[in-house]
């Protein structure tokens, strides 16, 4: 099977007053139809390992390769080009452009590619009955709720078919009903579409939608564990290593608002 | 969803965003359109230039100026709002970018937005110059004084001129701006969350320099009025001034508020801890724009004021008492003819008048005698008391500017003694007094002195001294008497000899109308550019608001959930607004009472009123402004709520 991304032996140092080493030695592949989540303590660096996988931040050292590219090392030009063709994003505050609708935003990297009215059209039919968003489509952001802003997002990160979805705390700022809703509808999409998608998180709830989960804890590997036959077993799983990382429980109980 | 269209909704759903740099980029264009439609008036060059050549030259030279002036204002103005834009957008770049938008496609967006404003804001401003063009016409002639007024015409030279103009411009600033958006660190476009700065640190020893400055400028400004009209002197005031102002705004403002806030029975005393917190911050982020705004508004205030006091008709009767001065030269023999003629016609014209005729000696050393009779009999014309002199030895001294007027009525630096000299021949005389009344105006030393020093003396021993006669006219409503004044010049213009330097007629209305029509370009150049000076800062204080939108609303509602009701959110508001609306006004008002109170020093009327006018009328605008902008920044804050 072909690797998506594969991270290589990668370091990201902060030199801001004191020097501090957010990530160590990262070592990390995912193979094509894969859902990875990523999972570690506040302050583990599992958001600055998407921010670099995802070509918004850049490495210190060692090699991020996605799809058989090496994205770090293009121009800035070609990097865009890069982003809008392989790369999808789904943010923590859904990161929608309040300007346009619903169906524009979901639309924005088909006008940047410049792909033709009818494409457009068919593509947002499409995704838009997948997502049950199709009532929405000319609605203004500011008048949908959290768990289908958050589709809308999805549905922007995936109309362009990207070869890796990247999902930063997708469930940080849903309800617990809309959070399962949108992890189902991921997990739905990996499946029949063969997505890959790498998802950071503190929800266990979230991560046990994944099909492995590696956690990191202090900008070093920790250990990673993959979903057997039952996602109730997997979710025990994942409590318990959050619990030998230690101080979680906190940590957990502090995101729920 | 083309790029385009793109480009397009975000203007027109972003409306509250662009309204501020759209109306003041319109405004401006009116502005400019405005200036290129009296400049290439066909009718307004002839009018103009009819009266005199060099008012004519002026007129063109201030219209040019003024044009430039706009145009280099509007450009950083552009420049300042756009990149203000960028500033506040900083996040939605961002999301743009990790979307696949490429820095080219950025800048091209960028691009587009600015076109599309400005093209608009052309439109705009054109449109509305042309419908007012009749009105402007008709206001620019009445301040002009053309008496046959201007028509409307269809000006494309100024509509060319305006739209090649600023579609110049946009493009310049377009261009530019897009460059200012740092698109290679896309972290910290997204991560744009403004982090706290740390509070400026307030010297003491600034904070103190601040006043002294102001303190020095202003005693300058006086210095310059009272002692030494000398231009250096004025620059220094402006500059001690301004650098004071600097000062006032950052380093002063935020010591007062430390110091407000150590004192906690004050800071912890309702709502007073969130005002002064809040207070902090603005006046920290703001402190150049409100010295800015300060010294631009103070500029148009006092640059109005001035040109009002000069439009004065005080003034040229002020400088020249006389309606009317013929003046005779080497034996003038057309003297009595032409007296007689100009009397006829101020009868004719039905005018209440007096005249006289006196001589003057002029000396060598520079001093005009007058003959305590000829004295007398002008000052009874003018309605002043007349002098005496008993002893032979004695003078009376007379003033011939304000100037001197002031000096002699205070009293200060008249002399015991004065010294006639003209050649070899000299006299010492006792200075009796030093009158007050301005009656001769032909010299500036004048010297009143009996009237048989000059039989005894001068003409006694034969001195051959220059002695220039005058017929000096008083005429009652002098004001009316450009038709008069109009027929006598073209009666004497025909006993009018090249060769013969011998008579010469001189009408305080033609020169009062001249100066008027030369100082209401300049009235006229001035308030426009004020105006526009003014629209800006408040523009800017938009700008300032609208960029700190977000961040406020998240504050209110943060400190909403705590308890703090609409109400005490209004009045907290309202105590900031108040300070950044009407702080650096009040300065500037400050600033140009002290300019129109030293101006009050070099004339003899009042110019109280004038600036009292202008700064309830700026006043009134700001007010407005003020409760407008609270109310939809309120109405913005709490809809989130």
């Amino acid at each position: 099977m072909m690797d998506i991304v594969n991270v290589r032996d990668l370091c990201k140092i902060y030199k801001e007053k004191v020097a501090h080493e957010a990530l160590t030695n990262i070592d990390l592949t995912i193979a094509k139809g894969e859902f990875v989540g990523i999972m570690g303590p506040s302050g583990s660096g599992k958001t600055t390992l998407l921010n670099i996988i995802s070509t918004i931040d850049a490495p210190t050292s060692g090699d991020v390769r996605i799809n058989g590219q090496y994205p770090h090392d293009l121009f800035p030009e070609q990097l865009a080009s890069f982003r809008r063709k392989e790369l999808g994003f789904v943010f923590q505050s859904f990161n929608l452009l309040n300007t346009l609708t619903v169906e524009e935003n979901m639309l924005l990297p088909l006008t940047l590619e410049g792909a033709s009215l009818k494409e457009m059209d068919i593509k947002v039919k499409e995704i838009a009955q997948k997502l049950g968003i199709s009532d929405i489509l000319h609605k203004r952001t500011y008048e949908i709720s959290g768990g289908q802003a958050q589709r809308t997002a999805i549905a922007r990160a995936l109309i362009h078919d990207p070869k890796l979805v990247l999902a930063d705390e997708p469930t940080g700022n849903l309800d617990s009903k809309s959070a399962r809703d949108v992890m189902e509808l991921m997990a739905h999409l990996n499946r029949t579409e063969q997505t890959t998608m790498m998802l950071v998180t503190h929800d266990a709830m979230a991560a046990s939608y994944c099909n492995r989960v590696v956690f990191i804890k202090d900008g070093k590997f920790h250990n990673e564990i993959e979903c057997g036959e039952s996602r109730e077993e997997f979710y025990q799983k994942i409590i318990h290593v959050l619990s030998l990382l230690g101080g979680y429980r906190h940590d957990v109980s502090s995101i729920r608002v | 969803m083309t790029f385009r269209q793109f480009a397009f909704r975000n203007i027109v759903r972003n409306k509250r965003v662009y309204v501020a740099h759209f109306l003041s980029s319109s405004f401006s264009v009116m502005i400019f359109f405005i200036y290129a439609l009296l400049l290439f008036h066909p009718n307004l060059q002839g009018e103009l230039a009819s009266t005199s050549i060099t008012i004519s030259k002026l007129g063109m030279m201030a219209m040019k100026a003024s044009q430039y002036i706009i145009f280099t204002f509007s450009f950083f103005f552009c420049m300042y709002s756009v990149s203000a834009f960028l500033k506040a957008r900083k996040r939605e770049f961002g999301i743009l970018m990790v979307q696949g938008m490429s820095p080219k496609q950025l800048h091209q967006l960028l691009f587009m937005e600015n076109m599309m404003i400005g093209i608009a804001s052309i439109i705009v401003g054109i449109v509305t110059g042309v419908v007012f063009s009749k009105l402007i016409l008709l206001v620019s002639a009445s301040v002009l004084f053309i008496r046959n007024g201007l028509p409307f015409y269809l000006p494309w030279q100024a509509v060319s001129l305006t739209a090649l103009a600023f579609i110049v411009m946009f493009l310049v600033v377009s261009l530019l701006t897009s460059r200012l958006v740092k698109t290679n660190q896309l972290i910290e476009l997204i991560r744009s969350a403004d982090k706290p700065k740390p509070e400026p640190k307030a010297s003491v020893w600034l904070a103190l320099l601040s006043i002294v400055l102001i303190v020095a400028g202003y005693a300058s400004v006086f210095y310059f009025a009272l002692r030494e009209q000398s231009p250096y002197i004025l620059l220094a005031c402006v500059i001690l001034t301004v650098t004071g102002t600097y000062f006032l705004f950052t380093q002063l403002s935020v010591y007062v508020l430390r110091l407000l806030r150590s004192r906690r029975g004050l800071l912890l005393r309702k709502t007073n801890l969130l005002v002064l917190s809040e207070l902090g911050y603005r006046m920290r982020d703001n402190a150049v724009m409100f010295f800015m705004v300060a010294v631009v508004t103070a500029v148009s205030f006092t640059g109005i004021g001035t040109s009002f006091a000069l439009l004065n008709p005080g003034l040229a009767a002020m400088e020249n008492p006389y309606a009317f001065t013929y003046s005779s030269h080497n034996n003038n023999t057309f003297e009595a003819k032409h007296w007689k003629m100009i009397e006829q016609e101020l009868e004719q014209a039905g005018f209440a008048y007096e005249s006289a005729k006196i001589t003057a000696i002029n000396t060598t050393d520079g001093q005009a005698l007058l003959k305590l009779s000829d004295y007398n009999r002008l000052a009874e014309m003018l309605g002043y008391p007349t002098e005496s002199l008993s002893d032979p030895n004695e003078v009376i001294l007379s003033p011939s500017r304000v100037s001197q007027q002031t000096q002699f009525k205070q009293k200060i630096m008249i002399p015991e003694t004065v010294t006639i000299g003209h050649m070899d021949w000299k006299y010492d005389m006792k200075v009796k007094k030093a009158a007050t009344a301005i009656v001769y105006t032909h010299n500036e030393h004048v010297i009143v002195v009996p009237d048989d020093l000059l039989e005894r003396g001068l003409h006694g021993e034969g001195v051959n001294a220059y002695t220039p006669t005058y017929i000096q006219f008083v005429v009652k409503d002098w004001e009316y008497s450009q038709d008069v004044a109009q027929r006598i010049e073209a009666s004497l213009q025909k006993d009018y000899n090249n060769r013969e330097y011998m008579f010469y007629f001189e009408s305080l209305v033609t020169h009062w109308l001249t100066s008027k029509q030369e100082n209401g370009i300049v009235l006229m150049v001035s308030v426009l550019i004020g105006i526009v000076f003014f629209t800006f800062a408040a523009s800017f204080l938009y700008f300032r608001l609208y960029t700190d939108l977000d961040r406020d609303r998240q504050h209110y509602n943060m400190i909403a959930k705590v308890g703090l009701s609409r109400k005490e959110m209004g009045r907290v508001v309202t105590v900031q607004f108040m300070f950044m609306f009407f702080l650096p006004f009040l300065i500037a008002v400050i600033h140009s009472s002290v300019a129109f109170m030293a101006l009050q020093q070099l004339v003899s009327y009042s110019v109280l009123q004038a600036s009292i006018l202008i700064f309830i009328s700026f006043a009134a605008v700001q007010f407005a402004y003020f409760i407008g902008i609270r109310w939809r920044y309120l109405r913005n804050l709490t809809r989130a709520m």
